[in-house]
């Protein structure tokens, strides 16, 4: 594998490489093809892979600090990934795996997470807006804070999950599993809370508190 | 809530109005810091409140009660609610002339509240809270440390929300003492009489102090101090007293709003307007969400009094310090945020305020956010003036006027990207305008200190159009 040419930009076809625990930080990979690579433990930090293809790709424990990931991450194994910073706006992180996973000041917004395996995972304050959650499993997520107006987690599974002063202004969280969340303070005006399940849910101090 | 508690027909009273109560969650180490900062303030105030205060229990009353003394000091009155403990009515405090005692049934809803509110006619503030019910803590379990308590409420500076609560809380006085409930109507009553001819206090000042107040507090919390040293989770209270600083600013930018009866929404518009402008850039994620709190706070008074503080200034050598401008500096999260405020209202060509500086050395953020905010000052005042059944003839006038300045006070290229968005906007785009979630607003500040560190001097945010 000539490392050279990817830093060089000349080589963009790299569908199933084997790149593990390689050195492709602070470069400009925008649009490089790395579906179903092996990039386990690679380096990727504050590297532009704009529009580049990850998915499917292996990408357990790589560091991909203040990346720009705006790029095609379907189905892709972000396990234990360090992703602080990373720029995930419109991103395509269906069936994704991101447990155990560095999300701190991870921006979401308008990213299609559906599917995606967010279980356990802090995600204090990030920001969600408008994006893509249906069926995505957020069991025992820490979502304290988050801004998830608009957002569609329809049949998200968040039993357990920490959604303390998050924003769920006109969310559709129509069949999701809220049972055991903690949703104090929660904002929820003209959120859609068709068919969810809520049983052992803290309400407190949100407008549904005397409804439900 | 509990039915019947103040918090509830607080809530209830505003649930199908237009501003419905929004609550947040605060610790009581949180608690404790800003009812220290906003009573303290009494004792700087420029006039004599009065002070209603709910402590649940009278032995929490008592830990405060040399406190209380001096407050009574300058307050005409002072009104103590808490299910009765024994001695508190022995106290000195409790003795003084001007100091009332209500012993509250255990069994009334308000014995499960913190409260304080503070009516005077230069200043007015409150903190209304309730206590989390042992069974809402889940499987978190109810904490082991009396200051890791979880209340929910909300706190303010709101002047009619602070005396709507104040009418709450002394009919509920007087189910217990229907005397003193005529004596504090008859109180209020005068007050609010005086309030209509008298200054209001400096809030910046205030909210100075609050800040203050909260990050001594963090700084213990840091140094692990004796009597927060139990504390298993310091890093969720310290996440909750900086959440309460930022609130303090945002509470005091978004009086600025309510007080313009003409433009009440600017904040939420700029902030629409200064993000849209950032996408259509390109900017990377951390500049949009720094630039979206520059914009909830672009109205501050200290930056509003910018050109008319330095007006008087003859020359302006390098940046000079804006005494005002320094408020938000107190927090070093807002560093950055301050300088983009600061050098809002810098004209392109050089000639503007307060360094002179021209063209792409000043700060990109400063630049959107001048535009965006001139440009939807502009917009209410058409929207205002009677032309508002049009609004897309409202948007091109405020663009005309916008465009006419290019390369004079605005960077040309910004006043393109700018015309772009207008023309989507008569095309039917709607800019998502949100009112800021004040609770909870830490996601804000959430940069990582290496962006932080991207303090927008002109090098690093110089950026390529195309």
């Amino acid at each position: 594998m000539n490392l050279e040419e990817i830093r060089s930009g000349k080589l963009k076809q790299l569908p199933g490489a084997n790149l593990e625990d390689e050195d492709l930080s602070n470069l400009t990979l925008k649009g490089v093809n790395f579906a179903g690579a092996n990039l386990v433990g690679v380096n990727f930090c504050q590297s532009n892979l704009e529009r580049a293809r990850l998915d499917g790709a292996n990408l357990m424990g790589a560091q991909l600090v203040g990346a720009d990931l705006r790029a095609n991450l379907a189905g892709a194994n972000l396990m234990q990934a360090d992703l602080t910073g990373a720029d995930l706006r419109g991103a395509n992180l269906r069936g994704a795996n991101l447990m155990a996973a560095k999300l701190r000041e991870v921006s979401f917004a308008g990213a299609f997470l559906s599917g995606a395996n967010l279980m356990n995972v802090n995600l204090q304050g990030a920001d969600f807006r408008g994006a893509e959650l249906r069926g995505a499993n957020l069991t025992g997520a820490n979502l304290t804070g988050a801004d998830m107006t608009r957002s569609d987690l329809q049949g998200a599974l968040l039993s357990e999950a920490n959604l303390e002063e998050a924003d769920l202004r006109g969310a559709n969280l129509a069949g999701a599993n809220l049972t055991g969340a903690n949703l104090l303070c929660a904002e929820l005006e003209d959120a859609n809370l068709e068919g969810v399940n809520i049983a052992g849910a803290c309400l407190a101090g949100t407008s549904v508190e005397e409804q439900v | 809530m509990l039915t019947g508690s103040i918090v509830h027909q607080l809530e209830a009273a505003h649930r199908n109005g237009k501003r419905p109560i929004r609550f947040g969650v605060y610790y009581k180490n949180t608690l404790v810091s800003l009812c220290h900062a906003l009573e303290d303030c009494i004792l700087t105030s420029s006039s004599s409140p009065i002070l209603i205060a709910a402590f649940q229990q009278g032995k929490w009353y008592l830990q405060e009660a040399e406190r209380y003394a001096e407050l009574a000091n300058k307050a005409r009155q002072v009104v103590i609610m808490a299910a009765a403990d024994t001695g508190w009515q022995d106290h000195p405090t409790s003795q003084m002339a001007n100091v009332d005692l209500v012993s509250l049934d255990p069994t009334d809803p308000v014995a499960q509240e913190w409260h304080l509110m503070i009516l005077s006619p230069t200043y007015t503030a409150m903190v209304l809270c309730q206590e989390l019910s042992p069974a809402a803590y889940g499987s978190a379990g109810y904490p082991q440390d009396d200051l890791e308590r979880k209340f929910y409420g909300l706190w303010t500076f709101e002047p009619d929300l602070v005396k709507e609560t104040v009418e709450l809380a002394i009919a509920q006085i007087g189910k217990y003492n229907p005397e003193l409930q005529q004596t504090l109507t008859a109180q209020v009553q005068a007050l609010i009489a005086e309030a209509s001819s008298s200054p209001q206090d400096d809030l910046g000042e205030i909210v100075c102090r609050v800040v203050d107040y909260l990050q001594a507090n963090e700084h213990d919390l840091e140094r692990g101090e004796e009597d927060t040293s139990e504390s298993s989770h310091p890093q969720a209270l310290e996440r909750n007293l900086v959440s309460n600083e930022i609130q303090a600013y945002l509470r005091m930018a978004q009086l600025m709003d309510m007080a313009d009866a003409t433009n009440p929404m600017a904040a939420a518009e700029v902030v629409a307007l200064a993000e849209t402008i950032g996408q259509l850039l390109d900017l990377p994620a951390w500049q949009i969400k720094r630039l979206r709190l520059a914009g909830l706070l672009h109205r501050l008074e200290p930056w509003h009094g910018v050109d008319r503080v330095l007006a008087g200034a003859e020359q302006a050598p390098s940046c000079p310090l804006v005494p005002e401008v320094q408020v938000l500096r107190r927090m070093p999260q807002l560093r950055a945020v301050a300088q983009i405020l600061t050098h809002q209202t810098e004209y392109w060509d050089g000639s503007g305020q307060p360094a002179g500086l021209s063209g792409e050395l000043i700060p990109l953020e400063s630049r959107i956010l001048g535009l965006a905010a001139d440009f939807q000052q502009r917009l209410a005042h058409h929207r205002s003036t009677g032309t508002q059944e049009n609004p897309a003839i409202c948007a091109a006038q405020a663009l005309a006027e916008c465009q006419a300045q290019a390369g004079e006070r605005w960077d040309p290229k910004l006043v393109d990207t700018l015309a772009l968005l207008a023309i989507g906007v008569q095309q039917g785009l709607s800019l998502p305008v949100t009112p800021a979630k004040v609770t909870g607003a830490i996601w804000l500040l959430d940069f990582s200190t290496e962006s932080a560190g991207k303090t927008g001097s002109s090098s690093e945010t110089s950026i390529t159009y195309g």
